[in-house]
């Protein structure tokens, strides 16, 4: 720990924690940091001495021989409302932090706690709590985020809960449902709103290039690096880093993004120091992450770091007349881009709209409305002004065509079914894989990977 | 930190004192070589010898000492030298008194209640927390490898971890209360 380095003001902070030598490293790390500590092992006596002076921060394991951490925590906030809580728990008690924090902790820290970490976390605890607590956002500000859906309503309220925290926000769902614009409405809503949002999408960009994309280069470092490059973590300084579909990433990546997140630190490729920033992370993916997990795909630990709030996007068709409500906002937003006069939907085309499966949700939907702007000149939107596609999907026979595709494939291994199918989508395509990646609801990685095996790459 | 204060020897003793480490080195340098292959008390025994040469001396070791003596107790010594850094001489004292009175709970602890998975992966959790901040890493393992048993539902076997409890103990009960110069490096 840099001992010289000055907290961001003086603060007072009570450690809860029941081992005694614990205590001990806490004190001493904070106090040298500046921090008026003062320590106890006991949810009794924590109460004790938060009811003779409030504490600015309180470092709370949440393992306690008296009682659960977690009710005292809550017992601490009704007592200070805006309470900044820093909740410390041992490896296999994660799921516990992830309840703290949807309760209102700041932050976890994991055992053993590196005393940079301890410091930062205070620091950024104090940071939060001196800052007024954002409003919740009128319907303006969410502008982004459309539906009023019960599960909207609900997404919307979860956002608005984790914003204030410094917690890691893990957002799951289809593709096309609009990850990206739920990650930055988290930064928009958090006390970070004024610094940079970074995103990277660590399945479109090779793997021979993330590292450096993510943590920068030195000038030399390897061929090509002509100059030296600040990487998304050191960008994000301040602000918040979002890394979609962060479980692409390559294993050896995934070790030092681990090590990014205990330690705060980003060492670009090629350089000797290290260097300390303060960064939120914020990460999405549209597979199972826990699938990805039981596969070797993605490291265990680093998902129980990454997955302590985790926020799951619906699918468009699950999301009611929400269908009807983005695509009204998408008309009139896309003819006024194109300078054209749309008279809404007719109710024929409303009813197209909402029979229709969405396999490429909202992304599917916007690409559908700007196609109709760009292609018609005006008027009411009726199905035959649709896209061919989308008509010909609706048209179809759902029950015999699948049936007799299906009796195809019977039969087949399953690597030889996927083959075909990947195959077929491709063609569909045109080849493009990104397009066909959309469709089957995989990162183009995981295409290009397969294409690759069969000799195609 | 105790004093050691150089004794009054002959210039031919000092010279004999000097062989005495030389040779305690290299046989520390070997036993740390054979420490993943072999048992530990060749490297228990090679620590003693040069720790008593050092005394002997009435010197402090050198950097290379201190990184060997706290590896034979299990210790990164670069976590530990920076922690006692941290603290400080008057309350690195205190710490490690505390640390010794955790471990000695725990060690009760796990004795008394190893057939109870929720308290031994109790247990465990705190020992990884512990060790880990302390940097005695040879417990740190072993205490997360007895809280993965605990939680995969194996019979949960407390043995290793109470062993190195005892080989950090024995090293606190050592050094702890009167730290040598050679475990406290400059600030």
């Amino acid at each position: 720990m840099n001992g010289t380095q000055r907290p961001v003001r003086r603060a007072s902070v009570l450690v809860v924690e029941d081992a005694s030598s614990l205590q001990m490293i806490y004190r001493a790390t904070l106090t040298r940091a500046g921090h008026a500590v003062r320590v106890c092992a006991t949810a009794a006596a924590a109460l004790t001495l938060f009811r003779e002076a409030a504490a600015d921060v309180v470092l709370l394991d949440l393992h306690l021989p008296d009682r659960d951490g977690l009710s005292l925590m809550h017992d601490l906030m009704a007592l200070k409302p805006g309470l900044a809580v820093v909740a410390i728990t041992g490896n296999g008690s994660v799921n516990l932090a992830v309840e703290a924090m949807r309760s209102g902790a700041h932050d976890f820290l994991v055992k053993p706690v590196e005393e940079a970490r301890l410091q930062q976390s205070v620091d950024a605890a104090l940071r939060g709590a001196r800052r007024a607590v954002p409003q919740a956002p009128g319907p303006a500000a969410s502008a982004g985020m459309i539906g009023s859906s019960t599960a909207m309503a609900t997404m919307t309220d979860r956002i608005g809960s984790v914003a204030r925290s410094m917690a890691t926000v893990f957002i799951t769902g289809e593709s096309g449902t609009g990850k990206e614009l739920v990650a930055l409405a988290v930064h928009n809503r958090s006390a970070r709103a004024a610094g940079p949002f970074i995103a990277l999408n660590c399945g479109a960009i090779p793997q021979d290039l993330l590292e450096s994309e993510v943590f920068g280069h030195m000038k030399g470092s390897f061929t090509g690096a002509i100059s030296d490059k600040p990487g998304a973590a050191q960008a994000a300084d301040g602000g918040t880093l979002f890394l979609d579909e962060v479980c692409e990433m390559a294993l050896p990546l995934q070790t030092k993004l681990l090590r990014f997140l205990q330690t705060s630190t980003v060492q670009p490729v090629g350089a000797t120091r290290p260097r300390k920033v303060d960064v939120r992370i914020v990460c999405a993916t549209n597979q199972d992450p826990m699938e990805a997990v039981r596969h070797g795909q993605f490291r265990e630990d680093l998902f129980y770091r990454l997955y302590v709030v985790p926020l799951h996007l619906p699918p468009l068709r699950d999301r009611g007349d929400d269908v009807i409500e983005i695509a009204r906002v998408a008309l009139a937003r896309y003819s006024a881009e194109e300078g054209k006069v749309f008279d809404g939907l007719s109710p024929e085309t409303e009813a197209v709209f909402r029979r229709h499966r969405w396999p490429g949700n909202v992304r599917q939907l916007l690409n559908v409305i700007r196609n109709v702007v760009v292609l018609h000149e005006g008027g009411v939107v009726t199905p035959a002004m649709l896209p061919d596609d989308l008509s010909r999907r609706i048209d179809l026979p759902t029950a015999e065509a699948p049936r007799a595709a299906m009796e195809d494939l019977l039969g087949q291994p399953l690597a030889t079914i996927e083959r075909r199918v990947i195959e077929a989508t491709l063609a569909r395509f045109g080849g493009s894989v990104p397009a066909a990646a959309r469709s089957l609801d995989v990162a183009p990685s995981t295409l290009y990977r397969k294409l690759e095996a069969w000799g195609k790459g | 930190m105790a004093g050691h204060s150089l004794s009054e020897t002959e210039p031919t003793d000092v010279a004999q004192d000097g062989d005495r480490i030389t040779a305690a080195r290299a046989r520390m340098s070997a036993a740390l070589q054979l420490r993943r292959t072999s048992d530990l008390s060749e490297l228990r025994a090679a620590a003693a010898a040069l720790i008593a040469a050092i005394d002997q001396q009435g010197g402090s070791g050198d950097d290379g000492d201190r990184r060997a003596i706290l590896s034979a107790a299990g210790i990164d010594p670069d976590v530990f030298c920076r922690l006692l850094a941290l603290t400080g001489e008057e309350i690195a004292r205190d710490l490690l008194a505390r640390l010794d009175e955790d471990l000695a709970a725990a060690r009760a602890d796990l004795a008394g209640t190893s057939h109870d998975k929720d308290r031994v992966r109790q247990v465990s959790h705190l020992l990884i927390g512990l060790a880990g901040s302390v940097g005695a890493v040879d417990l740190h393992d072993a205490a997360e490898g007895l809280n993965r048993a605990a939680r995969d539902g194996d019979a949960p076997d407390p043995t290793g971890v109470m062993r190195a409890i005892d080989v950090l103990r024995a090293f606190l009960a050592r050094h702890g209360g009167d730290l040598p110069d050679w475990a406290v490096p400059a600030p």
